[in-house]
């Protein structure tokens, strides 16, 4: 999972080096509701997750490593390496619902 | 129905089918290849170098983070030892599970010399199937650190507003 708040000169994503599981925690980290990226300052709601995407690259490793098998090896690799990553990206899924639905008072 | 597509996987698949079919019309020289590549003499400090390195940058892109890190290592002795001892356990299992590939793969998909004298046919298959778990799970482990610690290193911190 990856925290970001969007520029508010060109709307890019500036990604933030911290993590936290929600932004109560985020806010207990910086011990501040508002926070200063770059140039501009943001309240911490403003801060919103993203899941990182691991099935594929996975997928292709354990595929590559399945050589040593053969072809099988080289599907069943695949197939092993592709279910991984998708629970990996399943499970860093729901940590981003979570922190996108939570907030601080302000 | 195209937002849905997932064209990484997608191009992914593709490239295992092109791999398959590489393999299938050129056996002999792939076969040749693997071989050495893990009778290499310096695949074992290639990979202790590779985990070393790997897992130092990983340190140096945590060290000042304050951000909240799970884990029984890191919570009871702190980012170096966390860092230390990943290197160390996944630099043991890459090069562990290589050796074992070496002698497995000579002797089962090569056939030239017979490592494992007392084992049968289901335990070398099954020592086969562990370690290439071994060896694919730690080289993901190790690229995933290096990868993690690039994007750190191109982030930004936020400071506290008052």
């Amino acid at each position: 999972m990856r925290l970001y708040v969007l520029d508010k000169s060109d709307g890019t994503k500036v990604r933030l080096k911290e993590t936290a599981n929600t932004r109560g925690e985020l806010a207990r980290l910086y011990g501040a509701r508002r926070v200063q990226v770059g140039d501009s300052v943001y309240e911490v709601n403003d801060i919103s997750a993203e899941s990182s995407d691991n099935a594929a690259a996975a997928m292709a490793l354990g595929g590559v490593v399945g050589i040593y098998g053969g072809v099988p090896g080289v599907i069943i690799g695949g197939l092993i390496g592709a279910l991984l990553g998708k629970s990996t990206d399943d499970e860093d899924k729901t940590k981003v619902e979570l922190f996108n639905r939570s907030s601080v008072d302000v | 129905m195209f937002d849905k597509f997932d064209w990484k996987l997608a191009l992914v698949f593709l490239l295992l089918i092109v791999l398959s079919a590489g393999y299938m019309t050129n056996q002999e020289l792939v076969k040749s290849a693997i071989k050495s590549f893990l009778i290499w003499p310096h695949l074992s400090k290639c990979i202790w170098l590779a985990v070393l390195v790997s897992f130092f940058i990983h340190y140096l892109s945590i060290k000042n983070s304050s951000s909240i890190y799970e884990g029984l290592i890191y919570k009871a002795f702190g980012k170096f030892s966390d860092s230390a001892f990943a290197a160390i356990t996944y630099g043991l299992a890459l090069t562990t599970s290589a050796s074992i590939l070496k002698g497995v793969y000579i002797q089962q998909i090569v056939g030239e010399e017979v490592y494992f004298n007392k084992f049968d046919e289901i335990d070398i298959y099954s020592m086969l199937v562990v370690c290439l778990f071994l060896f694919g799970y730690s080289t993901y482990a190790t690229g995933h650190v290096v990868i993690s610690a690039i994007f750190i290193s191109t982030s930004k911190y936020a400071k506290p507003v008052e």
